[in-house]
């Protein structure tokens, strides 16, 4: 099966890109997707199929340095790549990761005398301007993560049980509660496991895990109350069962993983604009 | 009832805690890259992948914050230049789609504009460049293309050449929509925009709007931009002033200045000997342009231009600041340099 169809799919010679660097490109793309396992021709086909093409081609020339592409690049995704940048962080630490991107999209850095442009890893499965927004989601992550591994402790959550407590049995009930907790999560299906991440931790909308799993909106608020429900079940169920705890006790667990101070204040955790909304209650049990 | 509320609430506050504490589950499978993710949003993994993609991000505290912040950057209900003040109307696109490429062309110079007028215009930037000088296009001819160097700057002669003869093939039109370098050509220009069929024109006025929110509020470069952008560095000078129709230009005959986005050119200035290479206006009144061997020009009235000394004999690539004591420039070997007192004195970064 030749890729003749498939370079004029994708319009590769409006950039002048060589056949067999376009053929490079494909091989790639199918070597990502099959995991170097060699698809039927069909199953390759279809593929084949699915893929941005137009995209793609305009990846492989930028990938060979052809300035024309360069210039419909920089003209058609630099307000993309600003705008998920903006979108990202405000402040502007997200604009210096998109910043820096270009001499990596470039490949300004060389292996072997070899340039090693970023845009070789761009495979087509999704459009341009949704990987460059990943992209810059990926490089920003790091850099904040990389920085927080050279903050100090105060960034850390406190963990619940471990400062002094006035109640000399919070401890113990808060290391049972604990440990119920993470052993229900962890029996939950992938999933409900994602979803509950995404909203408690991520503190990511409704709207917004919708467009990850593919539900409705909804539909992702029924799950998670539906896994909240069983959750609780599974942890109340184990306190009892495991740690005999009495149904005072039981309260007093659940009750001390939230802390002493009364309502916790999510704000206080998030680093300022990192989250939307964290003043909202997130509560699915609101009414 | 209330108890069980209660209850919840608490469950949800451990919820939280936990699950922001640390990894609850072993996460299995490889971590997320960039293209993975993308290919999961945009529907391009197959079932089996999305499952092992999902399985290994649920646990994995990396992955799901790749995951949340490439929500909150692909989210359509966050327009990241909402704030900022829109500053044109619908029927000032033509107008805007010209001025605003001019925009582009400065923050982040393209290959495909047309040189200037000037053949020794044409033989600096090539030098600049270490490369064979380009045949510069007579002036009657100003809006046929230079020669580029791809990204990086490393051409070889042949390269070079090839680049030579793809920029005599260059069409007029291409290079009009890329620039154009006189107030009738801005103008032509705009009409041929306005004239263009309805989604074209959105797709114009849309990148116009970007280039001018991008001019407004572009960060000083890192040290890869600065090389990606020294790689597409050419000639000629526009430095258009933010929410303001005032704008600058460097020419063969000095500085000039448009109080009315390009319709009108005053020529207020000589480039002080020198040759300008890049500018930016952080204000109506003040604008920093810079250039070959250490030029750096600062007006503070919108007029009358001062040379500034500067500690080296550099090329000088980029200029950005925030106002009339404090800018930053980039030199063509990526280096840059701060000021915070009005050009007296300047600090490496």
């Amino acid at each position: 099966m030749t890729n003749d169809r498939w370079y004029r799919h994708a319009g590769a010679d409006r950039w002048s890109v060589p056949r067999a660097a376009f053929d490079e490109a494909l091989e790639r793309s199918v070597g990502k997707a099959f995991a170097g396992r060699t698809p039927a021709p069909a199953e390759r086909d279809r593929y084949l199929q699915s893929l941005h093409l137009e995209d793609l081609a305009l990846a492989c020339a930028c990938a060979l340095g052809q300035p024309e592409a360069w210039d419909h690049f920089v003209a058609e995704y630099r307000p993309v790549l600003y705008r998920a940048a903006d979108a990202i962080d405000a402040s502007g630490r997200a604009r210096e990761a998109a910043d820096a991107l270009y001499g990596e999209l470039y490949g300004l850095k060389e292996r072997a005398g070899i340039r090693q442009p970023l845009f070789h890893y761009f495979h087509g499965r999704s459009s341009l301007a949704t990987w460059l927004r990943s992209l810059v989601a990926q490089r920003y992550v790091d850099v904040i993560r990389g920085g927080r591994r050279t903050d100090s402790l105060p960034d850390e959550l406190p963990v619940p049980g471990e400062e002094a407590p006035p109640d000399p049995d919070r401890p113990r009930f808060a290391a049972a509660m604990r440990g119920a907790l993470a052993t229900a999560i962890a029996a939950l299906a992938p999933r409900d496991r994602l979803r509950l991440g995404c909203y408690y931790a991520e503190q990511m909308t409704l709207a917004a895990i919708g467009r990850i799993t593919g539900e409705h909106e909804a539909t992702v608020s029924r799950q998670l109350a539906r896994t909240r429900r069983a959750i609780r079940d599974e942890v109340e169920r184990r306190l009892r069962d495991d740690h005999r705890f009495s149904d005072a006790e039981i309260a007093g667990c659940f009750a001390s993983m939230a802390g002493d101070a009364g309502a916790i204040d999510l704000s206080e955790w998030l680093p300022a604009g990192e989250r939307k909304n964290s003043g909202v209650n997130r509560s699915l049990n609101r009414k | 009832v209330t108890d069980d509320r209660n209850r919840d609430r608490q469950l949800e506050q451990a919820l939280t805690r936990e699950l922001r504490r640390a990894e609850m589950v072993e996460p299995g499978g490889e971590c997320l890259d960039a293209e993975t993710l993308a290919a999961w949003m945009d529907g391009g993994l197959g079932r089996d992948a999305v499952t092992l993609m999902e399985a290994h991000a649920a646990g994995c505290p990396r992955c799901r914050a790749m995951i949340a912040t490439f929500a909150s950057a692909a989210s359509p209900d966050v327009p990241a230049a909402e704030s900022r003040p829109r500053l044109w109307r619908w029927w000032l696109a033509p107008i805007a789609a010209a001025t605003a490429a001019t925009v582009l062309w400065v923050i982040v110079p393209s290959t495909d504009r047309p040189s200037s007028p000037s053949p020794e215009r044409a033989a600096e930037v090539a030098s600049l460049r270490d490369q064979p000088p380009a045949v510069a296009p007579e002036p009657s001819r100003a809006l046929e293309k230079v020669p580029a160097a791809p990204p990086g700057g490393k051409v070889g002669a042949q390269d070079a050449a090839a680049n030579t003869q793809k920029a005599s093939r260059g069409s007029r039109e291409e290079a009009a929509a890329s620039i154009a370098s006189s107030p009738n050509e801005a103008l032509e220009a705009a009409r041929q925009r306005a004239d263009a069929p309805g989604d074209q024109r959105a797709r114009l006025e849309r990148s116009a709007a970007d280039a001018q929110r991008d001019a407004a509020a572009a960060p000083p470069p890192t040290a890869d931009a600065a090389a990606f952008r020294r790689a597409f560095a050419t000639a000629g000078v526009i430095v258009a002033a933010p929410d303001s129709p005032v704008r600058w230009r460097a020419t063969s005959g000095g500085i000039e200045r448009s109080p009315d986005a390009g319709g009108t050119w005053e020529r207020v200035a000589d480039a002080g000997g020198g040759v300008v290479l890049a500018g930016f206006a952080p204000s109506r009144d003040v604008c920093w342009m810079v250039g070959r061997a250490g030029l750096v020009l600062l007006t503070t009235d919108g007029r009358t231009f001062t040379r500034l000394p500067f500690p080296e004999s550099l090329d000088l690539v980029l200029a950005t600041a925030t106002g009339p004591r404090v800018a930053s420039v980039t030199a063509a070997d990526g280096r840059v340099f701060e000021t915070v007192d009005a050009g007296l004195t300047w600090r490496r970064r």
